[in-house]
């Protein structure tokens, strides 16, 4: 099989997406600890827990973003480039 | 035996469907085609110049759909409501609660209708994807460079097996697709074709000889007609002569198109026997792939869309906290309170430092609202397209009931950092100034 410069293109496309998704590793753990803490809080304090669940989904959302420009960043590599 | 019968369903849509029935119709399941920017349907909608693209048709479509529910809940109120009055009750007042214990009831009034409306709106633009039909139904066009799409047969794509991913275009294969498409194609080259099938037909003593069925992919015609026992080379000669005759009748009508010809210039005329012996000696099955650009996209997956609401949520907020605190809401942003009162409190330079900064996040969440939701309502739909290749039972439907839950949390997250954000801004430096009083 001929290898022609789209297919190396390709290739490095899907190698740069794979690297860029390295950065959700970060969020991964963030996300993990914000809900540990929650569910702590809860745990001791069932009463709470609505307060806490709204609070914890926020929490999540902004750790998330970060993982989000991750994907956008590889969405952008494999899609738009 | 509800249970029983949703899995008896399952296994029909998701096998028998798929692996059994189209497959023997002749169909098989495509890989849409995966783009960022919404997919143009036309160039000039209904005539206005304006490109219509299939994410504002998701637009639209949610729209219509949130008004289309709102107007049957509201349109006949009753004192104990129906079903869905009483779903729209639930939701306005989990809604205006949660606005309300998160901003306090004198600024509930002020937020809940947009946040309200930014949360059902978002939410039935997420869900839209869910539907069977949307982002896989749509029109074909020539694949550009880079992208999988399939051959064409008639007005359908040609599948080969179910689940096929598809063959990727190349710069070559969208030129001369959107040749074919643009009525571009060598007429000489198409009469010798048409010639010489027949003459190939004749000579084998069949009815017809189908270039796709019979001829295939790579064969030549005359590796065929060898093959079924023919000559060649007595095709050819009976197809020259077909063409001269053609050729003798349609003479005067090529004179009249010359000139045109002449103009374009870059299609060299070809002889009839370089035509001919082109359509013989070479493999005829131009590779035209195509790709499916369905009529409705998720609103959401455009990012038009996504920064558009982003632009106006950050706004928003800023006139929120300039209506709440007047003039003294800039003072978050350029401190000149704390910077007065450095020679008490030499940390109000680093206030005011910290001031500044606050001007970068304020846009620093333009693109966090817009990304967010785009992001995860993109790759959603990317994951939706892409589980079905890789495992096509059960596992697609689970996808399916995360993409529902993540369609729900990023409204939400959308409607619930704004209200955060707004009701921060109208407070203000409200903590430090009850302290004082």
């Amino acid at each position: 099989m001929e290898i022609n410069g789209l297919d190396l293109i390709s290739a490095a496309k899907t190698l740069g997406a794979g690297l860029a998704m390295i950065g959700v590793i970060g969020p991964g753990i963030g996300i993990g600890l914000v809900v540990q803490g929650a569910l702590n809080a809860m745990g001791r304090n069932p009463d709470a827990s609505g307060q806490l669940t709204t609070t914890m989904i926020l929490g999540i959302a902004f750790a998330e973003a970060v993982a989000i420009y991750a994907l956008v960043i590889a969405l952008i590599i494999l899609f738009v480039m | 035996m509800i249970f029983l019968g949703l899995i008896a369903v399952g296994v029909v849509f998701c096998g028998v469907v798929p692996f059994v029935v189209m497959p023997g119709m002749g169909y098989g399941m495509a890989l849409p085609v995966i783009t960022v920017p919404g997919e143009t349907l036309t160039d000039s909608f209904l005539g206005t110049g304006l490109p219509l693209t299939n994410t504002i048709v998701g637009t639209l479509l949610a729209d219509v759909v949130v008004l289309l529910f709102a107007f049957g809940a509201t349109r006949k109120m009753k004192e104990v409501p129906g079903r869905l009055q009483g779903l729209f009750e639930v939701l306005t007042d989990a809604l205006y609660n949660l606005v309300k214990t998160t901003a306090g009831a004198k600024n509930a009034a002020k937020l809940f209708p947009l946040v309200a409306t930014l949360f059902i709106f978002l939410l039935t633009a997420n869900w839209l994807e869910l539907v069977p039909g949307v982002d896989s139904v749509g029109m074909m066009h020539c694949a550009e460079a880079g992208f999988s799409g399939y051959e064409r047969d008639g007005v359908t794509l040609y599948v080969p097996k179910a689940m096929d991913s598809g063959v990727r275009a190349t710069e070559e294969n969208y030129e001369a697709c959107h040749a074919a498409e643009a009525g571009h194609t060598d007429p000489t080259l198409e009469a010798a074709r048409e010639a010489a099938i027949t003459a190939a037909a004749a000579e084998l003593g069949v009815e017809t000889v189908d270039w796709k069925a019979d001829v295939g992919n790579s064969n030549t015609l005359a590796d065929y007609i060898t093959a079924q026992g023919g000559d060649p080379e007595a095709v050819y000669q009976a197809a020259i002569e077909a063409l001269g005759n053609a050729e003798g009748e349609a003479a005067h009508e090529e004179g009249a198109t010359e000139g045109e010809n002449a103009a374009e210039g870059e299609h060299a005329a070809m002889s009839p026997e370089d035509a001919l012996q082109k359509a013989l000696y070479e493999p005829f099955w131009r590779d035209d792939i195509f790709v499916v650009t369905s009529f409705v996209r998720a609103a959401t997956t455009d990012l038009n869309l996504t920064l558009g609401l982003a632009l106006l949520a950050v706004i928003v907020i800023q006139i929120f906290g300039v209506q709440a605190l007047g003039v003294k809401y800039f003072a978050k942003f350029i401190n000149t309170p704390a910077l007065e009162d450095a020679g008490k409190n030499p940390m109000g330079v680093m206030d005011f430092g910290i001031g500044l900064l606050e001007i970068v996040s304020e846009l620093s969440k333009v693109l966090s609202f817009g990304f967010r939701l785009f992001g995860n309502i993109f790759a959603g739909q990317v994951l939706l397209f892409v589980i079905p290749f890789l495992i096509a039972w059960i596992v697609p439907t689970a996808v399916y009931g995360l993409e529902l839950f993540v369609g729900l949390i990023q409204a939400f997250v959308f409607a619930m950092l704004l209200l955060v954000f707004s009701a921060m801004a109208m407070e203000g430096h409200g903590h430090e100034e009850d302290a004082h009083h």
